[in-house]
């Protein structure tokens, strides 16, 4: 009975044991396990650590050389501007001091006319890039008066120059909400509008009325002249100078970049047209759809 | 004649506005390269001008600072900013200055700013 009893207890004491050999196997398996998964995550720390290291020093270098971009472009703008109201004071000297009947005076002309371009193109490049960085103010603006005011400024700017500008609209008093920039996006459509224009007597269309687009409001302004048109492949590029090309489209300059950057921070939208349908040749429509607030 | 004080630190234009303002009959008063010097000179005048064109972005002492002192000694004179920074437009109106505009610009409109600062000038007294 007894030996029975102690076979029992061996038996059981060898499961015991094999059982807890097999559990120290596994255990010393998992501690290798662990030992190479701790080997690895230090690795994996380190080249964490280093990562991280790598990537504040990259902030630090564009940070820097931000500032730098920056630095350089203010200064830039800021000189080349006095530059060239040097070059322009001293070219209206000459134009009032030289025989209105001169040859010279024709060339006086051009390069004054080459100042001023200069200095839009300045300025033009800074506005564009203040507004990338910045979110802009709208505000309640009644826009119709600032359309005829551009429209006086404009033709004042061309003298010489017989302009037709018409304006149809169903209201004179029109509330948006935009920012005082607008009077750029109308000034830029204008000087477009006659500068690439070889008529006679370049004419401008102006039509304003109301549209609704997946249910918001909006004013719809559409400039219509009769220039020489942009034809079908030209049509998206003219407002996208800058990234990645280094010529602007057929000289609009950087003006109907800055333009479509304006009028889609104020949350509207803009488009060229053929102003007949299917013909570029017979001239553009520019149209702006702009948030119209009551 | 009336007299007018040049503050700009542009070499070039302080020859070219001297010879435009004395083409368009006005007296230069003095030519002040920052606005340290223009406030020194303001000071110094005994017939003080009416007008002066002020650069903004100069050393020692910008157009706003001189503006700013420059105002407290004579609140009547007429200060018309001529500047590159479009941005300080505000500022400039702000503390009092007559007027602001950007380089470049014509000969013609800086000769009508000045006769409509002269106007305000003359205004400000019979009043």
């Amino acid at each position: 009975m007894m030996d029975e009893e102690n076979k029992g207890t061996e038996e059981d004491l060898k499961k015991i044991q094999a059982h807890f050999k097999e559990e120290n196997t596994k255990r010393i398996q998992l501690e290798i396990e662990l030992n190479y998964a701790l080997e690895e995550l230090n690795i994996s720390n380190t080249e964490y650590l280093l990562a991280i290291k790598k990537i504040e020093e990259y902030k630090d270098s564009f940070k820097k050389a931000y500032h730098r971009a920056e630095f350089y472009k203010d200064l830039f703008s800021h000189d080349i501007v006095n530059i060239l109201q040097a070059i322009l004071t001293g070219m209206e000297i000459c134009e009032a001091e030289v025989d209105d009947s001169s040859e010279i005076q024709k060339d006086i002309k051009i390069v004054i006319s080459q100042v001023l371009r200069g200095a839009k193109l300045v300025l033009n490049i800074r506005k564009l890039s203040q507004l990338e960085e910045i979110e802009i103010s709208l505000k309640r603006t009644e826009i119709y008066n600032i359309l005829l005011n551009t429209i006086d400024f404009v033709k004042n700017s061309y003298k010489e120059k017989k302009i037709n500008i018409k304006v149809d609209s169903f209201s004179t008093q029109i509330y948006v909400q935009v920012n005082e920039l607008i009077r750029d996006v109308f000034e830029n459509i204008l000087y477009n509008a006659i500068k690439h224009n070889k008529s006679a007597i370049p004419e401008i269309k102006i039509k304003i009325s109301k549209e609704q687009k997946l249910g918001e409001n909006y004013v719809k302004m559409e400039f219509q002249d009769n220039g020489g048109g942009i034809s079908d492949h030209r049509k998206e590029k003219i407002f996208k100078r800058g990234y990645g090309q280094t010529k602007s489209v057929h000289g609009m300059g950087l003006g109907l970049s800055l333009v479509k950057t304006i009028i889609e921070k104020c949350k509207g939208k803009i488009w060229v047209e053929d102003r007949v349908n299917g013909d570029y040749s017979k001239g553009s429509n520019f149209v702006l759809l702009i948030p119209e607030i009551c | 004649m009336e007299k007018i004080l040049i503050v700009d630190d542009e070499p070039a234009l302080h020859y070219f506005l001297k010879r435009i303002l004395n083409l368009s009959g006005f007296e230069v008063a003095g030519i002040a390269e920052n606005g340290d010097e223009a406030i020194k000179m303001f000071k110094s005048f005994s017939d003080r001008p009416k007008v002066i064109l002020m650069d903004h972005r100069m050393p020692e002492k910008s157009g706003i600072e001189a503006t700013k002192v420059i105002l407290e000694i004579d609140k009547r004179v007429k200060i018309i900013f001529l500047s590159a920074d479009v941005n300080i437009k505000e500022e400039v109106y702000s503390i009092g200055a007559f007027s602001f505009t950007t380089k470049p610009l014509k000969v013609k409109y800086l000769i009508e700013e000045i006769k409509r600062a002269l106007k305000s000038y003359k205004f400000s007294l019979s009043n």
